[in-house]
């Protein structure tokens, strides 16, 4: 039987717990949503466990463990105390790209982020290099100095985590990854299992 | 009373009272309060069968027909038409063209004109049923939902636009040229009709539909993208709030959980991360055609990178090396080894007990770096007391002559 390297590609993807998007992964992406790689893909994987899972916003793809063993819990547990860890840095971290997108509208996978338009937004804000300087100290990035600096630390600390996708070789300009869409899947997770209360939940008290 | 009677008198109501029904129709849903101020009019408007009067209620109800007619006079608001409306419409079309041609066949000159004329206005009517439908999903496009706050709200009502432009796009495909034209099977007037006025406004309507419906697909769909982004910015928002009220919150997953939640929602944590990795099998002969010129690639490779200078190898496997433990080490080794719990040794009685010919200083310090060896737990059960004499002008130092070594 011939080998297919995009479905073999695939497949080590989803084993080592990437996710596929349109933006880190084109070609395997694009293979993935052409009629039946999808159903090929998930079929192979189901046989060792694990299921074809997709981000809420359908902008990536990534494997899950359908049936957790105790080893599995272990590593559950682990990935989610990773992520517990440095969740409050990454939420300062949103929060304030919120606050530099034009109309407040949070990252989302495909947004393309630019150093130098980053950092002539903190340099015009004051509050903004505030916020900066409170994520690098959170997310333990580093790096002190100026914003500049700091800015370039940070995209380069997103590049490293697979949040962002290098759009050309001198890395002043970036693709924003589905790894967006499954930290947002994943705060939703912890809003709920934490009985965080949003915004809308707050204003439906009120009207009680 | 005869219909002529019936028709007059409902035209003379609406001309009588045409202030407060146009009133009625345009403020209110075509509604009347019954009360005394009013009840010449509604006497009049349920005699003339244009109101409904509700049991029990002092409201009276201007009927649809009577509210459509105003409205579509007075041009204040689209009428909607639904895809239902349309169909019924061409339904009462057909049957009014299936009698023509019975009245036809039979040559029954004035049943032809009756139907003719009811043919006429089933045409006109359904046209304008489809201009109006289309003009109303126009309107809606462009207002774009601007008169509700709610996104949501906007979004259900985007929903219910596109299945109603479905529909109507589903009725309008059944209205094509050779189905009327089957439907004309030659007749002139009917050929006129059908083909002529009403497939024409088809095309047109069907050609604007697809637009509207284009750009309703369009709306819904920022729509969406609104929505998304909206509960993604109070998610961040909600959980940089709680960090505020608790810095040092950090949220916790019940593992005993974690199976009943990665069916549900849980399936974001639960990656896997399997380190890939394959050895060749080095028995299969199709693998070592492989692997050699894998090895002969390193080779070259390294070869290109540096030049090496070749050394002679030796064969040495078999050979056996034997290593010696110097005396004083080993001394040590048995020294720790006899202290047992509750013992106590003085480390220059053990040097001479042990017969080794070594300097009590090499000794002593043998003994403490074994000492140090010792993991924490050993160490804290073992208790030093230096024995020696400190230097006659006070320095701090103690020139130790020997040590006990206690075992607690």
């Amino acid at each position: 039987m011939s080998c297919n390297p995009l479905f073999k590609e695939c497949v080590e993807k989803l084993l080592l717990g990437k996710v596929i998007c349109e933006t880190s992964s084109p070609d395997i992406f694009g293979f993935l949503v052409m009629n039946g790689n999808k159903k090929d893909v998930s079929d192979y994987i189901q046989r060792i466990g694990l299921d074809l899972s997709m981000t809420k916003d359908m902008k990536g793809y990534y494997g899950s463990i359908a049936e957790p063993s105790s080893g599995d819990k272990k590593s559950i547990r682990s990935r989610f105390d990773h992520v517990a860890k440095s969740l409050e840095g990454l939420v300062l971290l949103m929060r304030m790209l919120k606050s530099l997108s034009p109309r407040s509208r949070p990252i989302n996978a495909m947004d393309v982020l630019k150093e130098s338009t980053l950092i002539k937004a903190i340099e015009d804000a004051p509050s903004l290099e505030g916020q900066l300087n409170e994520v690098t100290l959170k997310l333990k990035i580093g790096k002190s100095g100026q914003s500049k600096a700091k800015v370039s630390a940070l995209l380069k600390y997103l590049e490293q985590h697979e949040y962002l996708a290098p759009q050309d070789k001198n890395g002043l300009q970036y693709k924003a990854t589905a790894k967006w869409s499954l930290l947002y899947d994943q705060l939703e997770f912890i809003q709920k299992n934490e009985s965080i209360p949003l915004k809308e939940d707050t204003n439906q008290e009120e009207l009680f | 009373m005869s219909r002529l009677d019936d028709a007059r008198a409902s035209i003379n109501v609406l001309s009588r009272y045409i202030q407060p029904i146009t009133d009625a129709c345009l403020t209110s849903g075509g509604q009347i309060i019954d009360d005394s101020h009013n009840e010449d009019l509604v006497k009049a408007l349920l005699k003339a069968n244009l109101a409904i009067q509700f049991d029990g209620e002092q409201i009276v109800q201007i009927n649809k027909k009577t509210r459509d007619l105003i409205l579509h006079v007075t041009r204040s608001y689209r009428q909607k038409s639904s895809s239902g409306e349309i169909a019924d419409l061409e339904e009462n079309l057909r049957g009014a063209i299936k009698l023509y041609q019975d009245a036809k066949r039979k040559s029954s000159i004035s049943d032809i004109e009756v139907y003719r004329l009811e043919i006429k206005t089933g045409v006109y009517e359904l046209r304008e049923a489809l201009v109006d439908m289309v003009q109303h999903f126009a309107f809606i496009v462009q207002n774009d939902f601007s008169n509700i706050s709610d996104i949501e709200i906007k979004l259900s009502e985007s929903e219910r636009c596109i299945k109603k432009a479905t529909s109507l796009n589903e009725v309008l495909s059944t209205m094509t040229i050779s189905e009327f034209s089957d439907l004309a099977a030659g007749d002139l007037f009917l050929e006129d009709m059908l083909v002529g006025i009403l497939v024409k406004a088809v095309v047109k309507c069907s050609r604007d539909m697809v637009d509207s419906s284009h750009r309703l697909r369009e709306s819904h769909s920022r729509l969406q993208k609104d929505i998304e982004s909206l509960h993604k910015s109070d998610l961040i928002d909600a959980l940089y709030a709680h960090y505020q009220v608790n810095p040092s919150f950090i949220p916790v997953l019940d593992v005993s959980d974690t199976e009943e939640n990665t069916q549900d929602n849980a399936t974001c944590f639960s990656i896997p991360a399997i380190k890939i990795a394959s050895v060749p099998n080095i028995n299969d002969e199709a693998q070592a055609e492989t692997l050699s010129e894998l090895l002969i690639g390193i080779h070259s490779e390294s070869a290109e990178d540096e030049e090496e200078e070749l050394v002679e190898i030796k064969d040495s496997t078999g050979t056996m090396i034997e290593s010696t433990i110097d005396p004083i080490d080993q001394g040590a080794m048995y020294f720790f080894e006899a202290l047992t719990s509750g013992q106590s040794y003085s480390a220059i009685n053990a040097l001479k007990e042990l017969d080794l010919k070594e300097q009590p200083d090499i000794w002593l310090n043998c003994l403490m770096n074994g000492y140090y060896e010792l993991n924490d737990d050993q160490k804290e059960k073992v208790e030093l007391t230096y024995i020696g004499e400190r230097d006659r002008q006070f320095n701090g130092n103690l020139n130790v002559t020997d040590i006990i070594f206690k075992h607690l």
